[in-house]
């Protein structure tokens, strides 16, 4: 009865604790990885994880933080083992293409291609900027953490947080608008860099 | 900066370029807010890269709308529960059945224990069983324990010795005994800074005085209180266990529930 009664206290408490967070786990995972069954399956790891440490996550300052943590591990270790086809993105291309076209255009262009381009297409871009800024971009703009609960999640400082995001959306701004990346099959760039330290 | 005409010119520009990304989110303190408004207000390529960024920042937070992700989630919640449960059926009930009914339950348990636990306990005097069993506990208490502590001590006894199973009590010795003219096992632990004995016994001595059957078909378990000793019996596989101990109840009683 005992350990009837104790189970029941660590149901009640990861449906308190962790439930609530699954679905943002889900749509992180479901973004990078780009396969929602993949998604689940992590984030079911993440969720066993997370219930096997209850008592000591009980007294974490940010549950969320902690959990994505334990996510991006799961989705590392998958990385490695599912050996993501990520193709090589000239970053600094990317960049001085950005910094030309905020010299030379106003807005309106920009503001018609967002208001027409599909989640798809901003997806599968979203896919081909390296981990390091896709994943701030992703967390921040889609999923809603805060600076604070980024770099506790990855373990990085604020400042490479604001960095991240910035030639993050940077570049992703310029793929989306850049006529060249339409190909689906990506092929038409090739690498200088897949990484930049940020 | 609205004058900025080369790359190399917006570049040097990069710092205030680089702090639109945390105005924009509201991530600055107050004065380096303040500072970044003034500059945007006269500066036509922070003000556009303001734009460009709030225009992309707003497009990407549609894509957080995905309406089969509740779904989802609710079923890894149910797997994973599953899993650590030791139990993979599909669950059946929605959320709040199970989570009413499992606490329903709980609570119907809690109040038996409470019961249990802080209900009147048995006289031992009743049950002869369980007073010789408790003058064998005194008598041991007040001497040295036999010298050839061990489990093999009880292989020639005809009955089967059920330890508890409890990483709270540890095992430290073990003996025989006689209790009501039968063999019966004594098996001694440790817990904390106390020692508590079990006497194992046969079913058919076990369930020999009526008071004891009783409660072991109301609660599961005999309690008895004798001094400062708890007493507390219950049924095995196929024999009947005495624990005593100088032990609060809820705490004996915690030991054999593992």
């Amino acid at each position: 009865m005992w350990n009837y009664l104790q189970c029941k206290r660590r149901d009640y408490l990861y449906r308190k604790l962790i439930h609530p967070h699954t679905p943002w786990l889900l749509r992180l995972a479901a973004h990078r990885t780009g396969n929602l069954d993949v998604a689940e399956d992590l984030v079911q790891e993440c969720c066993l994880n997370a219930w096997q440490n209850l008592e000591a996550l009980r007294s974490s300052q940010n549950i969320r933080a902690w959990l994505t943590r334990v996510l991006l591990n799961a989705m590392a270790d998958h990385a490695r083992t599912h050996a993501r086809r990520q193709r090589l993105l000239p970053i600094t291309d990317l960049e001085d293409a950005h910094w030309e076209s905020i010299m030379s255009e106003d807005p309106g262009p920009y503001e018609c291609l967002m208001a027409t381009v599909s989640n798809a297409r901003i997806a599968e871009v979203l896919h081909e900027i390296p981990d390091d800024f896709a994943m701030v971009v992703l967390m921040h703009d889609i999923e809603g953490y805060r600076y604070r609960e980024i770099a506790e999640a990855l373990s990085v400082p604020i400042g490479s947080v604001m960095s991240r995001l910035s030639r993050g959306r940077r570049m992703l701004g310029v793929l989306l608008r850049d006529p060249q990346n339409d190909d689906a099959s990506g092929t038409k760039r090739s690498g200088l860099s897949g990484k930049d330290p940020a | 900066m609205s004058g900025a005409n080369s790359l190399d010119e917006i570049k040097k520009h990069a710092a205030w370029i680089d702090r639109i990304t945390p105005y924009l989110d509201e991530e600055l303190d107050l004065a380096a807010r303040e500072e970044t408004r003034k500059h945007i207000t006269v500066c036509a390529l922070c003000e556009r890269e303001l734009t460009r960024q709030r225009l992309l920042a707003r497009r990407l937070r549609t894509l957080a709308d995905r309406t089969d992700i509740a779904q989802r989630a609710e079923s890894i919640k149910q797997r994973v529960l599953s899993k650590v449960h030791g139990d993979m059926r599909p669950a059946t009930h929605s959320n709040a059945q199970t989570n009413d009914l499992g606490w329903l339950v709980a609570g119907i348990q809690t109040v038996l224990l409470v019961i249990v636990l802080w209900g009147p306990s048995h006289n031992a005097e009743d049950v002869p069983m369980v007073e010789e069993a408790y003058a064998d506990y005194q008598h041991m208490n007040a001497k040295d324990f036999p010298l050839q502590l061990g489990r093999s001590t009880l292989a020639t006894l005809p009955l089967p010795v059920e330890p508890l199973n409890n990483p709270g009590a540890r095992l430290i010795g073990s003996w025989q005994t006689r209790l009501r003219g039968q063999p019966a096992a004594v098996l001694a632990y440790r817990v904390s800074d106390h020692i508590v004995l079990q006497y194992v016994v046969s079913e058919q001595l076990f369930f020999t005085p009526p008071s004891v059957r009783q409660a072991v078909s109301k609660t599961g378990f005999y309690i008895s209180k004798k001094n400062r000793s708890t007493i507390v019996a219950w049924p095995g596989r196929q024999s009947g266990s005495l624990l005593i101990g100088d032990l609060p109840r809820d705490q004996l009683i915690r030991l054999i529930q593992s």
